[in-house]
């Protein structure tokens, strides 16, 4: 035997430990495998219309409150490359962020797909980082959030600013309130003390719905998650870039950094990652839903057929106050001919429930209108693998004529 | 012995009406209620003490008799610096006192102030709710009407933050008070048919305040300032609208639209001391133009609570 199999201590193994051995290192490989298989390698590059920004910072967050405390952030490595980062990630769900410098200047740019589903082995993730200013307090003028939104330094006149609760999970959709942009490029929201996250988005097609397109504009100011004090108005410059058109969001002057790259490396270039829409990623990890089933009838006891059932998530906000139903939800049903409804939702969540004939406005007169009034709070909790039956609503029509 | 007393109001003192669950105070003779919802038609006399949210079930009638004094506890559960006891109707309110014996909803603290609970709220009603010789004071808004229809007439909203707060809604107005609120009237919405009419509006910091819903603002439109955007929606007349700490008139922000609002009495026959009372779009031009002439001479003596 020409080569003894040592261990480090000179010791010489029987065949018998050997054998125990191997056996051991192949179940620690099984083990491992998955693991090894769910990480994920996140690479990206941080752009200013300037070019590649400096000095960056990418983060990543398992959820928003992660991101807004800086609590429990991933950061990514940077690499040889300017402006380039590079993250390996277990698959998973993250909120993604960016800083960095620019010709002396602070630069943020909060992904605008966020939460970005991490699921491929590889993912390219740019961000167009944009200059950010401090917010400024006004304090006994008034109580809100106002300001103005910036493309390029310049203020965009048109769109729709949006606020929602810090405690939203996606901040899509129109939020707790939306407001156009006016003339000016100003906007302003009256709103109770608390904390907000605030977005603006412009379309091109002068659409207020619906996902962004190529050239609409995200916009997100860095200060987010932001406090209202108690009779103070907050002012904020939002800062907008282009969804996934980088010739308009870089300055004449700057060199395209795609150019080799694209060419050379497929994976590398910077096309728009795919949107995965968060509720997909959850149903598929999912337990068993939590479902709810009822009938919507009249006073008079009379089943109503093709009426909205909606829950409205109730656990951001305790009690029922009149804004509840301004929220958006996907959570929505008809009831069937014999007006009953039947209706799955997320576990271990609590929901206000009311049946309405008409979606996306406010109620009309004569319109059938109801809530759940099995408590005063109007609310239900779904919990996770149970059916609850008999959640009966009643509606009548509302507004009769005044006289 | 204390049960049996609680047993002996239930059944023989309390109206018999009153059907739903109740905590009885024996000593002060008060009826006392938590969060729960009326299921059955109901009505409420002599001293009811609310903490928390009662609500007027769908079909559900809540009377309320002449002479009644609702006092509501100041609870603050989501620490937003506002009391969270209420009124919610999605039946129908009928709270008609008289001038001899009103209604008066009104704070439970020893020490009451603006906040202390939140509102008579009617939210999505089927009916036609009257409410008249009520009393509303240290509320955050004594009465809120939202796509409603309402008759709220002689009725006094003193020491609120808001008087009276609407938005969608088919609402009468007439012979009010509004006095020593921060506001006297806030609404939203120019729809209507709204007519508010022969009120007395003093003393408030601002007297009416019209300020765009916050509701999905998108839709906004620009104004056609060729007629005014009320008209034929939104009657604001005969009313004394005089003596307002601040502003007898506020068109808050984004409110774009010409709002007529003639045959008033503003407290002066000068018309530039009442444009001074107004902001309108003579101090901001983003705004819209609050039409006030022709305007009353007098004041009116049919406005304000009658009789008198």
């Amino acid at each position: 035997m020409g080569h003894d199999n040592k261990s480090r201590s000179g010791r010489r193994f029987p065949a018998s430990a050997k054998m125990a051995f191997a056996i051991a290192w192949l179940c620690c490989l099984i083990i491992l495998a998955p693991i090894t298989a769910r990480a994920a390698i996140v690479e990206g590059i941080v752009l200013t219309p300037s070019g590649p920004a400096d000095k960056i910072t990418v983060s990543a967050a398992a959820d928003y409150a992660s991101l807004a405390s800086g609590i429990g952030l991933i950061l990514a490595k940077p690499t040889q490359k300017a402006g380039q980062f590079r993250f390996e990630l277990p698959q998973g769900i993250y909120f993604f962020t960016a800083r960095g410098e620019k010709n002396g200047k602070t630069v943020f740019a909060y992904h605008g797909v966020n939460p970005v589903a991490v699921t491929n082995n590889y993912l390219w993730l740019p961000f167009f980082a944009v200059e950010q200013k401090p917010l400024v307090l006004w304090p006994g003028q008034g109580q809100g959030i106002g300001g103005r939104v910036t493309y390029k330094g310049k203020n965009i006149t048109s769109g729709v600013v949006s606020i929602y609760p810090a405690a939203d999970k996606h901040f899509r959709g129109m939020g707790l309130l939306s407001n156009t942009i006016d003339e000016e490029g100003q906007f302003w929201f009256d709103l109770n003390a608390g904390t907000y996250v605030i977005i603006a988005r412009q379309r091109k097609n002068d659409s207020t719905m619906g996902p962004l397109q190529q050239g609409d504009l995200f916009c997100y100011p860095a200060q987010n998650p932001i406090t209202v004090p108690r009779d103070n108005a907050v002012e904020v410059e939002i800062p907008c870039y282009p969804k996934n058109a980088i010739s308009d969001f870089l300055n004449t002057d700057t060199i395209d950094p795609r150019g080799r790259r694209e060419k050379e490396r497929e994976n590398a270039s910077l096309r728009e990652i795919p949107m995965m829409d968060p509720g997909i990623i959850r149903a598929r990890t999912q337990k068993l839903p939590a479902e709810i089933s009822g009938t919507v009838s009249d006073m008079k006891g009379k089943p109503l057929p093709g009426l909205y059932v909606i829950a409205y998530p109730a656990d951001i906000f305790p009690y029922f106050q009149m804004y509840v139903v301004r929220l958006i939800t996907k959570h929505i049903v008809r009831t069937d001919k014999d007006g009953h409804y039947k209706l799955d939702l997320p576990g271990d969540s609590s929901y206000y429930l009311i049946t309405r004939e008409r979606l996306g406005e406010a109620p009309v007169a004569r319109e059938y209108y109801g809530l759940y009034e099995g408590n005063a709070n109007h609310r239900i909790t779904a919990n996770w693998g149970k059916h609850q039956a008999d959640i009966d609503i009643h509606a009548a029509r509302i507004m009769p004529d005044l006289n | 012995m204390r049960q049996l007393l609680r047993h002996i109001l239930c059944f023989f003192i309390i109206p018999a009406a009153f059907t739903v669950a109740a905590v009885v105070n024996a000593v002060a003779g008060q009826i006392f209620l938590q969060d729960q919802v009326l299921s059955h038609d109901t009505t409420w006399s002599g001293e009811v003490v609310i903490s928390g949210v009662i609500v007027v079930g769908r079909g559900v009638t809540l009377t309320i008799k002449p002479g009644t004094t609702i006092r509501f506890k100041r609870i603050d559960r989501n620490q937003d610096g506002i009391g969270d006891s209420e009124i919610r109707v999605l039946g129908r309110l009928l709270a008609q006192g008289t001038a001899e014996k009103k209604i008066r909803f009104v704070s439970a603290e020893e020490n009451p102030a603006p906040k202390d609970w939140s509102f008579v709220l009617i939210f999505t009603s089927g009916r036609i709710n009257l409410v008249s010789f009520c009393e509303f004071s240290h509320a955050f808004s004594g009465l809120q009407v939202h796509f409603s229809t309402a008759k709220v007439t002689n009725n006094t909203f003193t020491d609120n933050n808001e008087g009276l707060r609407f938005g969608r809604c088919h609402l009468l107005i007439e012979n009010n008070l509004f006095r020593d609120n921060k506001i006297g009237i806030r609404f939203t919405r120019m729809e209507g048919p709204v007519f508010i009419r022969h009120n007395e509006v003093t003393r408030n910091q601002v007297g009416i305040f019209l300020v765009p819903s916050g509701q999905n603002i998108q839709d906004f439109f620009n104004p056609d300032r060729r007629t005014p955007w009320n008209t034929g929606h939104l009657t604001i007349s005969g009313n004394n609208i005089h003596a307002n700490s601040h502003y007898n008139l506020d068109l808050g922000a984004k409110q774009l639209w010409d709002l007529e609002i003639s045959d008033n009495w503003w407290g002066t026959t000068d018309s530039g001391r009442i444009e001074e009372s107004i902001f309108d779009r003579h101090r901001d031009p983003l705004l819209g133009r609050a039409i006030f002439t022709p305007f009353a001479k007098n004041p009116f003596a049919t406005a304000g609570i009658l009789p008198k």
